[in-house]
């Protein structure tokens, strides 16, 4: 016959709940070491819930968020600053240092990693996982459902078909062009241009010959520079006379760097401005 | 008239004194024999008078007039220097370096005309090269060597010629030709400072010898009166009788009647 | 053993007709196949179409770029064989072409080119010059070829050092991949306007070598012969190295520091003329034309991602060059 009452092994019962509960309370000391999962979390946290973002979320030509970043300490991904953070959670991205992450996890931290994103689905994909971790789904499907909004506005209600859309194609320091499975692939088709690297069959982010490019007569070419102004044999190729000739009275429209290094959801001000190119 | 005249020339090298107050006189049709020990300052004094030096203290002149005061070109047409040492970078045939000899006189021409190809055709023949004339220089012996470097300096047709050791790497037949040769242009105008080792081919063909003892002149004038033995024990250190250098041991034997003839 | 030279003249048409060939073939071929005729009636028109702009502002662009370097190379390697009576004295070796890199780095990622356009230029000339001298200085008047090397290779370790640093320190992001750019060399998307820059330095030392090819000839008999056959030695020397400088030192800037053209080609071509210095310069200067267009002509036709730099395959030809030059050193020298 046991001595425990009922009516403590309820209360005990119902304490193991609620506790089971709290366990999966939201992290508190969240703290990013990678530019493009800062953007997700500077997006999505609550107050307080951010200890740390990495250093490049305050540069204003590469980091959306660079104004709200300002309040946050920032660090450098270096073992010791993180450990001397104490994180709830760690956010690191496709490229973070591997063995630097693995020292974090044999400490006992929680490290979840990002991978690159080429799609808006993804996209998606992305806020809803870090909402998740964060305890913010009802902020993570707000989020989605204005970046699908913006998105759906931009668009229009019946799209041209590809054949007849007018050609464009993103040319960038280097030589390099978006071609199919990119997010910039997927921003022109949205805003109703043809992307002509994907015609020409090229996968994913590789650079394009210059006479192969006049050779598809573009009729608009975008670009996006992470630095203005300073010179690289690299920038000197956009500057190239054959495009000039090529364009005409078209210049070449440059589209923020800042919302495309990161996938996240000013990918929607990026499709607005390839969108507002058509009307030159 | 005296052509090429130095006067009180001294010169001083890496604190030795290697010229002390020379003077030496070459007029035209002359064939002066330099002599001396080595390092009695026979090519410094040669370069002084070719002014590629330039003395301390003394002049050199001309024509009565300051060889400093010579442009380069006229300098180069008048005076033709040949050095002890053969220098010669580049494998090129024997034409074209004997023709370079031609340069001073060709102005704005860029290659020899019909008279310097004349001048240059007669030089090689009078020393023998015709039938060497395209082959590279590295080929030849050292005394074909010889034979082109002084046709080169031939070839320019000059005043003065001052060559340091024309002969030193020829055979016997071979240095009495030059020498000959040389007796031949003196004979019609030009003057030549040649520096010999061979006493008895200074004897034999120079006019006048000049004996040069640690940087002084220590005797000058006609043959028989420089190389006496006490001016030869004085600067070689050598016991010798006068008489055996004077004695023309040896003649070169026509071609014609050559071996076989 | 005779010395059979070719004529001059018949060399130097032979020469020009392949200069012309190969020019022609710049045009014609490319990384896209395009219709000559076409590309060329639509070059004339006012408004020019694609294969106008290909012919007019890409491929004719890079295939002159080409032709002036590659002769400014040749020219200069034949100058400074023949001046430093070195076999080995080419712009790549002493340091020029480093040199000059490095002066037109130090000009482009500082801005200074966007203060003053032709600052690059003469970043270009003064760091050929400044490497020039310095190797002199080095190496003195008649060094040996071991000395002549040593010294070139500490000037071309420097200068490749500072040029990395300065690229590692320069404020854009592409900048330090561009390394290989400046020490390979390359031709690609070349515009009219780099050949505005790179043309009037060239000219201009092409101008300073006319009427050297008699001293330099006289050079042969050696320093002191030639002095007494009226050469102003130093003045010479003065006019030589600022004429290397003005054409290798504008080349370099626009193209970066090709290597070998300057070695290779006078000393393929110098028994073809008989090693009469003066004849070297002008065939020289063909040479190097040709042999930089057929590189970057086949750098372009190379079926691969990214465009090989053009210096790639002149080193190439480079290295088998010297194992050749050992070979026949140790055969003559056992």
């Amino acid at each position: 016959m046991l001595a425990i009452p009922s009516r403590r092994l309820l209360c005990l019962a119902l304490a193991c709940l609620i506790g089971v509960a709290q366990g999966r309370e939201a992290p508190t000391k969240v703290v990013s070491i990678n530019l493009c999962t800062d953007q997700l979390l500077l997006m999505l946290a609550a107050p307080g819930q951010i200890a740390s973002v990495s250093y490049l979320a305050r540069d204003p030509d590469s980091s959306f968020m660079a104004r709200a970043a300002g309040v946050y300490p920032l660090n450098h991904a270096r073992a010791e600053e993180l450990i001397a953070l104490r994180p709830g959670l760690v956010l690191a991205g496709a490229y973070s240092d591997p063995r630097l992450l693995q020292l974090l996890r044999s400490l006992g931290m929680q490290v979840e990693q990002f991978p690159l994103t080429h799609s808006i689905s993804g996209i998606e994909t992305d806020i809803r996982r870090l909402a998740g971790l964060l305890g913010r789904e009802r902020r993570g499907a707000a989020l989605i459902t204005r970046m699908r909004a913006r998105l759906a506005r931009i668009a229009t209600p019946t799209p041209t078909p590809p054949r007849q859309r007018p050609k464009a194609l993103f040319y960038q320091p280097r030589g390099y062009t978006s071609g199919r499975h990119t997010l910039q692939d997927e921003a022109l088709g949205l805003a109703g241009w043809r992307n002509l690297a994907a015609d020409l069959g090229i996968e994913g982010y590789a650079p394009i010959d210059l006479e192969r490019l006049l050779l598809a007569r573009p009729q608009q070419i975008f670009s996006s520079e992470p630095v203005s102004g300073a010179y690289s044999r690299a920038r000197q190729l956009l500057d190239h006379p054959a495009l000039r000739a090529l364009l005409g009275d078209r210049p070449m429209v440059q589209i923020p760097y800042k919302y495309w290094i990161c996938a996240g959801p000013m990918i929607a001000d990026a499709v607005s401005l390839l969108a507002a190119a058509h009307d030159h | 008239m005296t052509r090429l005249v130095g006067s009180a020339l001294t010169l001083d090298l890496g604190g030795r004194r290697i010229v002390d107050g020379v003077d030496l006189q070459l007029g035209p049709g002359e064939l002066l024999g330099l002599i001396g020990p080595n390092g009695a300052g026979k090519s410094s004094l040669l370069r002084l008078l070719a002014g590629l030096l330039e003395a301390d203290s003394g002049e050199v002149r001309l024509d009565q007039c300051l060889l400093a005061d010579y442009g380069a070109g006229e300098r180069a047409r008048r005076i033709a220097w040949l050095p002890q040492q053969a220098e010669v970078h580049w494998p090129v045939s024997v034409e074209m370096l004997v023709g370079l000899g031609r340069s001073p006189h060709l102005g704005d021409r860029q290659g020899p005309g019909q008279g310097d190809r004349a001048i240059i055709e007669q030089v090689l023949r009078q020393t023998g090269l015709l039938g060497l004339r395209q082959r590279p220089f590295p080929t030849l012996s050292g005394g074909e060597r010889a034979r082109v470097l002084l046709a080169r300096a031939l070839v320019t047709q000059p005043q003065c010629l001052l060559a340091d050791e024309p002969v030193a790497a020829l055979d016997p037949a071979h240095q009495l030709d030059v020498m000959e040769l040389l007796g031949d242009y003196c004979s019609r105008g030009m003057g030549s400072l040649v520096v010999l080792h061979d006493l008895a081919l200074a004897a034999r063909f120079c006019s006048r010898l000049v004996l040069l003892h640690q940087g002084r002149v220590l005797a000058a004038g006609p043959a028989a009166e420089v190389l006496t033995s006490a001016n030869l024990a004085r600067a070689y250190g050598i016991a010798v009788d006068p008489a055996c250098l004077f004695a023309h041991p040896w003649r070169r034997i026509p071609p014609a009647a050559g071996p076989g003839g | 053993m005779t010395i059979r030279t070719v004529r001059q003249s018949t060399l130097l048409r032979l020469l020009g007709l392949l200069l012309a060939a190969l020019l022609l073939l710049s045009l014609l071929f490319g990384s896209q196949a395009i219709p000559l005729y076409q590309a060329l009636q639509q070059s004339l028109a006012d408004t020019p179409g694609v294969l106008g702009i290909i012919l007019t502002q890409v491929r004719l662009p890079r295939s002159l770029i080409a032709l002036f370097a590659g002769a400014s190379l040749g020219l200069c390697g034949a100058v400074m064989q023949s001046l430093l009576r070195n076999p080995l004295a080419s712009p790549g070796l002493i340091g020029s072409a480093s040199g000059a890199a490095l002066g037109a780095v130090t000009a482009l990622y500082f801005g200074l080119t966007a203060l003053w356009a032709p600052l690059l230029p003469l970043g270009g000339i003064l760091g050929a010059l400044a490497a020039t001298a310095l190797v002199w200085l080095l190496a003195g008047r008649n060094a040996s070829v071991l000395t002549l090397i040593l010294a070139g290779v500490a000037v071309n370790s420097f200068a490749l050092a500072s040029i990395s640093l300065l690229l590692n320190l320069a404020p854009s992001p592409y900048a330090v991949q561009e390394i290989a750019l400046w020490m390979l060399g390359s031709l690609a998307n070349s515009s009219l306007d780099n050949l505005w820059i790179m043309l009037p330095g060239t000219l201009l030392g092409w101008l300073l070598l006319w009427h050297s090819g008699r001293p330099l000839d006289l050079l042969t008999l050696g320093e002191e012969t030639s002095r007494s056959l009226g050469v102003d030695l130093a003045r010479l020397r003065r006019r030589l190295f600022l004429a290397t400088a003005l054409a290798v030192g504008s080349a370099v800037a626009v193209t970066g520091s090709i290597g070998f053209i300057g070695l290779v080609v006078p000393h393929l071509l110098r028994p073809l003329v008989g090693h009469r210095p003066s004849r070297l310069l002008s065939v020289s200067a063909l040479g190097g034309a040709c042999l930089l267009l057929a590189a970057d002509l086949l750098v372009r036709l190379l079926p691969v991602q990214t465009e090989l730099k053009v210096g790639v395959l002149t080193s190439l030809l480079g290295a088998p060059f010297f194992l050749f030059l050992i070979v026949k050193g140790r055969r003559q020298y056992p």
